[in-house]
């Protein structure tokens, strides 16, 4: 016997959590399945109170774990693999997916309660109109369904719960909203942004935003959210709910509603489907540690499995009638996969303030948004890149452990303040191809029977020649912010232009208004099945270059909004 | 599957795999001021123990401030070879305190353990020099493989870090020395 609820929300990170809280506030038995481990807030996996020297292994990963092939791509993240929180992302050898050999694709994924919410950077922007109108104007990828303004009050909605700090700047293409009190500038940061204020208006830096309480307003108090300690350890956990993360935020306020059942170590491997009604019936589950199997009904399915997993679930949910999957008349299910790319960027010395320090580890950067929404003569490619990076501290001289020299003069020497620097690193967005895809792989299976997610995509040739330019750009910038010593670097745009560095990847199930050339509607729901939606960043029809959870928060927020509306009216 | 489990019993319940850190003591030699170990670590023996601290400290001795020995490294590196280092690296490290006990008969003709600080110094300063230089010598892996070790985990030591701040609770980025210095000591663990 299946058990049946209102709605099944599949995952429990950004997105999953989101849809979690709306369904149960507004009074709707909601199921969420995760399939990774329960986690409490907080937990005693948080690391968050350690001090440096009690991290196990000083911050190293066991040698065994590189001996035995295990998360090799978290390896090559370079900074993500620590035993500080590597207990928070997956062992790629434990959940394996398949790419070409010659094309790596860089899927990092959280499987536990929580998500990716736990280790995510938190750096949250509002798109602008010009992000959802750019596949129109330049005709690359699925017209957006929906503009800034369809938008705008789901981005007030999510940023007052969430808490997103920030300035109220004056840029056109980087709304604002009711934040809280921004994170300070450094003197280094705040000489840079006034420079280019004078000397490249186009080009403006503001301090990030980001979802970590810089103040506590009584919507979060009230979930037992605390302020920001500016300690950056979040992908730790942090113990104070300081930071925006399902666990600390999301869950619990649908948890305090009654209406809230969650199920872990539930991997859902399809969406049940009545072909007669042409209706989702809820979804089947294969136990993770028992490999039993379950089914569980519901009124309305929503994928938050995030993007690439989403995809895989739908993919997954075939039959002699669906042999391509789920929702997919199109054929266009997998395709247009994208994310954010790096690989250029430019640091310099910021002259002066040879007096000046700083305290407190700040959890955000600067950021610049994209100033190449226009294609301009100089260039020959379209859209842009925007930059992060900063310089929040002031650099020290670091030991001599890698180089030559020991004993008293060198340790001496260790610790110094040295002059302020800048660093500034791109955020590209790629283009929506057709035939970056993701597909099941025809034979290979996980060890709990789930055909392993195969992933095709790269940069091509206009995100080769962004490469290029972004360089320049972030060395013209730097030098016109008044830095000196200015180096720009980029990787070998030649080279296989790999994905999933930035961990922002989107596409797969595309909005649109046509369900002929897209996936899901302007609601996030599936043309061909109206108790579908998917609100995870596989909706995305094009990339942009702000971080995309924000804007996925919001879409899940309309879209709950907008299927509660059609549960209620008796349409689903 | 089995190794999988073993991941999850590393990350889950630290409590299986931790190997805590011997407290090292030991009686200083009065002629070569050598700090001799009696006691045998989890991995190492007494002596590699004894070579193991001296080398750290000669590389980070104690100065106005505390020092490898201070730091407890070699005692951290001994439990690290237990829950960190794969067998090649355990056999590298131990090959290369062998390889430092030949360099001191070869190069200052005496066993390790008769040289006086000073010979020693100058010994691991020789190695150390040697060992990044183009001449790549045997040892030099093992060598710079062990100091980047012995660096790590002295810099990331409570010792090393009298000034960490736990909990700042605000971020400055435009203050005076003397602010910093105030704010530095009224949160610190120091402080
Ligand atoms: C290091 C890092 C830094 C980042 N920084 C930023 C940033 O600064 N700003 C930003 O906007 N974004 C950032 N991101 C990206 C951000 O984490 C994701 O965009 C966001 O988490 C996506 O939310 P989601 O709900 O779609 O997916 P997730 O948060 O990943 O949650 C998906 C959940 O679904 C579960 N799941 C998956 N498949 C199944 C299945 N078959 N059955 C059941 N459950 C399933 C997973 O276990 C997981 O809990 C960062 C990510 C990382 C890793
Ligand atoms: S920096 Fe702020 S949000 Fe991050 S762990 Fe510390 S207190 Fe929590």
């Amino acid at each position: 016997m299946a058990d049946e609820f209102d709605v099944i929300v599949v995952g429990s990170g950004v997105t999953g959590g989101w849809a979690a809280k709306e369904f149960c506030e507004k009074g709707f038995k909601t199921l969420v399945l995760e399939r990774g481990r329960h986690l409490d807030h907080p937990d005693p996996e948080y690391t968050d109170m350690l001090a440096p020297w009690e991290a196990e292994n000083a911050g190293l990963m066991p040698e065994s774990f590189e001996d035995a092939g295990r998360y090799s791509m978290l390896r090559k993240k370079g900074r993500l693999y620590k035993s500080q929180w590597a207990r928070f992302f997956v062992d790629d050898k434990e959940y394996p997916y398949s790419f070409p050999k010659d094309r790596p694709f860089m899927w990092t994924r959280g499987y536990q309660l929580g998500g990716r919410s736990i280790t995510w950077g938190r750096q949250s922007y509002r798109w602008s109109a010009k992000d959802f109108e750019a596949n129109a104007k330049d005709g690359n990828g699925v017209p957006w369904p929906i503009g800034y303004d369809d938008l705008a009050p789901w981005y007030d909605y999510v940023e007052a719960f969430a808490g997103i700090s920030g300035a109220k700047d004056d840029v056109e293409t980087l709304p604002n909203g009711d934040f809280l009190k921004p994170w300070e500038m450094s003197c280094a940061e705040q000489f840079v942004s006034d420079n280019l204020k004078k000397n490249r208006p186009d080009r403006p830096m503001v301090i990030g935003r980001c979802a970590n309480l810089s103040e506590v307003r009584p919507i979060h108090t009230e979930l037992g959210r605390g302020p920001c300690q500016a300690r950056n350890m979040c992908k730790q956990g942090c113990s104070f709910g300081a930071y925006f993360c399902s666990l600390s935020s999301t869950l619990p306020a649908a948890e305090r509603t009654g209406n809230l059942t969650i199920v872990t170590d539930a991997i859902v491997t399809s969406v049940l489907y009545d072909d007669k009604k042409g209706r989702a019936t809820g979804v089947s589950v294969v136990d993770r540690k028992t490999k039993c199997l379950r089914k569980y009904k519901a009124k309305v399915v929503f994928l938050c499995a995030s993007a690439l997993g989403s995809v895989q679930v739908m993919l997954n949910s075939r039959s002699d009638a669906r042999p391509k999957g789920i929702a997919n008349s199109s054929g266009l299910l997998g395709c247009y996969i994208m994310d954010h790319f790096g690989g250029a960027g430019a640091t310099g010395v910021v002259p002066g303030f040879e007096d000046r320090y700083s305290f407190g580890r700040r959890p955000t950067g600067i950021y610049m948004p994209s100033f190449r929404h226009e294609k301009a003569d100089d260039v020959d490619f379209v859209r842009g890149y925007g930059y992060q990076g900063g310089g929040s501290t002031r650099p020290r001289t670091s030991h001599t452990g890698k180089k030559v020299g020991i004993g008293a003069a060198v340790k001496e020497h260790v610790g110094k303040a040295l002059p302020w620097r800048m660093r500034l690193i791109m955020y590209g967005e790629m283009l929506p191809y057709i035939d970056n895809r993701a597909s099941l792989h025809p034979v290979k299976t996980d060890d709990w029977g789930m055909p392993l997610l195969h992933i095709d995509a790269y940069g091509r040739d206009n995100e080769k020649k962004m490469l290029v330019q972004a360089a320049k750009d972030a060395e013209d910038i730097l030098i016109a912010g008044g830095c000196i010593n200015v180096k720009s670097s980029h990787v070998n745009p030649e080279n296989h232009i790999e994905l999933g560095s930035r961990t922002h990847e989107m596409g797969g199930a595309c909005m649109g208004s046509d369900p002929k050339n897209s996936v899901l509607n302007k609601w996030c729901q599936a043309h061909d099945v109206p108790n579908l939606f998917v609100t995870d960043g596989a909706s995305m029809s094009s990339c942009s270059t702000q971080n995309p959870s924000l804007t996925y928060m919001a879409l899940t927020a309309r879209a709950t909004d907008h299927a509660a509306k059609l549960l209620k009216e008796g349409v689903l | 599957m089995s190794d999988h489990k073993f991941t999850r019993r590393i990350f889950l319940s630290g409590a299986v795999v931790t190997v805590t850190a011997l407290s090292l003591t030991g009686c200083t030699e009065p002629k070569t001021q050598l700090v001799k170990i009696e006691q045998a670590g989890a991995f190492f023996n007494p002596d590699d123990l004894t070579l193991l601290n001296d080398i750290a400290e000669i590389m980070i001795p104690r100065t106005g401030t505390p020092g490898a020995a201070d730091a407890q490294v070699a005692a951290v590196i001994d439990a690290m070879m237990m829950t960190w280092a794969n067998g090649a690296t355990r056999d590298l490290f131990s090959n290369t305190l062998q390889k430092i006990e030949l360099m001191a008969e070869t190069l200052k003709g005496k066993p390790y353990s008769s040289l006086t600080l000073k010979q020693r110094q100058s010994l691991i300063s020789e190695i150390d020099v040697r060992a990044f230089s183009d001449e790549v010598p045997d040892y030099a892996e093992g060598y710079k493989r062990l100091k980047d070790l012995i660096f790590r985990v002295f810099y990331s030591s409570e010792a090393a870090n009298a000034d960490y701040v736990p909990i700042p609770g605000q971020y400055r980025g435009n203050l005076t020395l003397d602010e910093y210095e105030s704010l530095t000591e009224a949160y610190s663990y120091g402080g």
